[in-house]
Order: structure tokens, then sequence, then C-alpha cells
């Protein structure tokens, strides 16, 4: 991995943090997207490869750190919803944004799921309403995609 | 593979809190940042805000501040003479003095984002002394407890979350309960209340000191409503914390000599 693409990465996973804790009022923090989740799925789309289940575990474990769940528990989720992008990618590269929305509810809905099992399993609560997010995340996807595709545009990584 | 090695960590965090913290430790170092960032916007607007605070406003305020003063410190005069009373008092009883608490101020530079839970996250950490279970007052009264300490922020669980409860007693005639998080920001509820206790709104709660946590002597909550339902065991008891649970924007923390407990990062909260 270049220096350049590795700086942007880190940026732009930098945002999707602050994006991610940024406070909100109490309504609008149901449907928070999964900013973090959306920027994994986008650059293993834009940069296979390059960034992979290994980064997804690694923003896992950072998420886990600033929301102060059990450690490990986000590193969990992302890392298969990391695998089962990659089991997607290939197609996903070739829908147009609105089929990519589609399949990004599906995947984030199951990571919330994956979330919620992890954390339910070990601490025995957890929380409910995991669909909101996964459509304010399908919602904002193409936002989020079209601004992250045209950084790496403007800056041509490949 | 990557699968297993979080569950491995799950499982490890949930159990042996004692070496997560060091991992924790080392994470919050990378993400300390985010919390400054999100913190930004707000203490910009604060300063765009005392920066354009007229003249006289500053002057009303710092009469109405000086005016303050002048009540509190003729309040602390007699508070001289009660405490070496009340301490002498102590000393025929032979019971322990009372000290002052030390407190160290903080400020909320986060709210946690996950609606389910009130969390906040406060801009001191482990460099300053911070340590996990220690308690947090606002000016108003007790907010809740450190759960996480980083590097250079602490995570605060605040009474109103539903996995909270404190020990407190009644401040008029002593009476002992429980208050437990509704999760609702302004309720908390008193648990396993008898039907005859006497307890009635506005009532004052202070922590009981009985949990080996909290300091005793600190205002909880008012007691907002206390109904009988027929076929309940106990009464039911709502208060509304007395701290401004959702809107103090500056904490104090308190290093009790009272009852010191040496940090335990194994304890649960």
């Amino acid at each position: 991995m270049s220096w350049r693409i590795f700086w942007v990465v880190s940026v732009s996973f930098f945002v999707a943090f602050v994006f991610a804790v940024f406070p909100l009022p109490r309504l609008l923090d149901f449907i928070r997207p999964e900013w973090v989740a959306m920027t994994v799925i986008f650059w293993m789309l834009a940069l296979p490869g390059r960034v992979g289940i290994f980064t997804a575990f690694a923003m896992g474990l950072l998420l886990d750190a600033l929301e102060g769940h059990l450690l490990g528990q986000s590193a969990f989720a992302l890392t298969a919803l990391a695998y089962l992008t990659g089991l997607l990618y290939q197609r996903l590269r070739l829908y147009n944004p609105l089929q990519q929305s589609a399949m990004i509810l599906v995947l984030i809905g199951t990571y919330q799921l994956m979330h919620y099992w992890a954390e339910s399993m070990i601490l025995g609560r957890g929380e409910t309403l995991l669909v909101l997010p996964s459509i304010a995340s399908a919602i904002f996807w193409p936002v989020w995609h079209g601004l992250l595709s045209y950084v790496q545009q403007q800056l041509r990584l490949h | 593979m990557l699968l297993v090695l979080s569950a491995f960590l799950m499982v490890g965090d949930a159990r042996y809190p004692q070496y997560a913290f060091y991992a924790r430790q080392a994470l919050g170092y990378v993400v300390t940042p985010v919390q400054w960032m999100v913190a930004t916007p707000l203490q910009v607007a604060d300063w765009a805000d005392e920066s354009a605070t007229s003249r006289s406003t500053l002057m009303e305020e710092n009469a109405r501040l000086k005016h303050e003063q002048l009540i509190l410190s003729q309040k602390v005069q007699q508070m001289v003479s009660l405490r070496a009373e009340n301490n002498r008092l102590r000393d025929l009883l032979s019971a322990s003095e009372k000290l002052d608490d030390k407190v160290l101020a903080a400020e909320v530079i986060g709210v946690d984002p996950d609606p389910y839970t009130h969390h906040v996250i406060i801009n001191r950490g482990s460099d300053a002394g911070v340590f996990k279970g220690q308690p947090v007052l606002d000016e108003n009264g007790l907010m809740g407890q450190v759960i996480e300490v980083l590097p250079f922020t602490s995570r605060v669980i605040l009474i109103a979350d539903s996995n909270h409860a404190i020990p407190v007693q009644v401040s008029r005639n002593g009476v002992r309960a429980i208050a437990v998080g509704t999760g609702k920001i302004d309720e908390i509820e008193l648990i396993y209340v008898p039907y005859t206790a006497d307890i009635q709104e506005g009532d004052v709660l202070v922590s009981s000191g009985l949990g080996q946590r909290f300091p005793e002597g600190y205002p909880v909550a008012v007691v907002s409503k206390v109904a009988h339902e027929p076929g309940e065991a106990f009464a039911i008891v709502k208060a509304r914390p007395s701290g401004a649970l959702d809107r103090s924007r500056h904490v104090l923390l308190v290093f009790s000599k009272q009852n010191i407990k040496p940090p335990v990062f194994g304890d649960k909260p």
C-alpha cells in the first residue's frame, strides 16, 4: 500500500469516526448511519486487495475503544461484514448506486445483527431497533459513496 | 481467523478486565484525537459566545456572581464552625472524623452516540489520576461514576442509565433504598421499597455511602412520585435526578478520603 493511499484511507476513516460519535439530538441517534461500516465497504469496492479484512478488524477495534463497547465487538462484526463484502464485491462494483443501496441495507443489517449477537451472547443484553441504522445507511450510501469516489478520482488512487 | 480472534477478545474483555484495561489504554491514544475533534465545534461555539458577549452583560454577570459569592462565603463561615462542632460531637460518639473531599474539575466533551445508554465522555483520563469507579458530581448533585479510563479522556455512566444503581437514603429520616436508572434521562426509580416506608414526594435523596463507592451525603435526586399499586409487592417511587444530567458541561471528579478504595480495574460498576 503506498503512503498516499494509506493517508487518504486513514483520513476518511477519521472522518467516519467523527461522524460516528458526533453528538446529535437523542431521536436522531436511533437512525445514525453506520459510517465506519460504510467506509469499509467503500474502500473494499474501490481498492480491492488493498483494503480488506485486516483493515476492517483494526478499525473495529478502534471503534470499540471509541464507543466503549466490549473490546472486539465491532471488530467481530466488521470482520464478518468485510468477509461478506469480499464475496460480493465483483457484483457490487457493477451495480448502480440504487442497487448498491439495496445491498448496503442487507450488509449493514447483517453487521448490526452480528453486533447485537455478540453483545447479547457475552453480556446478556443488547440494543433493539436494529433496522433503522441500516435504512439510514442505505439512504446515505449514495452521498458518502459519491464523496469518497470524488476524492479518490481527484487524487487518482488506484 | 480474525473472527475467532475478536471472539476471544470479547470474552477476554468481559472476563478479565484487568488485561483489557491496557489494550484500551493503547487504543485510547489513537481514538482520543477523534474525541477532541468532536468536541471542537462545541468549544468554538462556547468561545465565540464568550467573546461576543457585550460589556453590559458581562458586568451584569459579574455583579450576580459577586453577589452569589458573598452569600456562599457567608455560608462557608457558618460551615466552619458547624463542621468543628460536628466533629466534636462525632468525637464524643467516638465516630471517625469527616474530612473534606478532594475534587478535580473536568469538562464533558462528548455524549455516547448509543441511544440505549447514558454515557458521557469527559476530558480527564489516567494522566490526571482518574480511576474506574470514581464518583462524578456537578454543582447540583451526583451525576454518575467513571466506568472506563483512557489516557486523556474517560467515560462516565450517568445515574439515569438503566445499568446503574446507587445506594441512597432519604435525607429527612434516613430511610435507605437503592436507586436504579430507568433509561430516561430525567427519572430514576427506587426499588424494593416496602409499602410502609416513610417516603414522600419532595423528599431529597442523598447518597448513603453504603456501597463504598460513592461518598456519603451528596444529593442524588428528589422524589417526584410515590404510588401504591394494589397487587405490586413494593411501592413505586420515582425521583428526578438533582444533577443536570443532560445539560451539565462542567463536572467534578471526587477523590474521597472517607472511604478511599484503591483503583480496582476488575470491578463491575
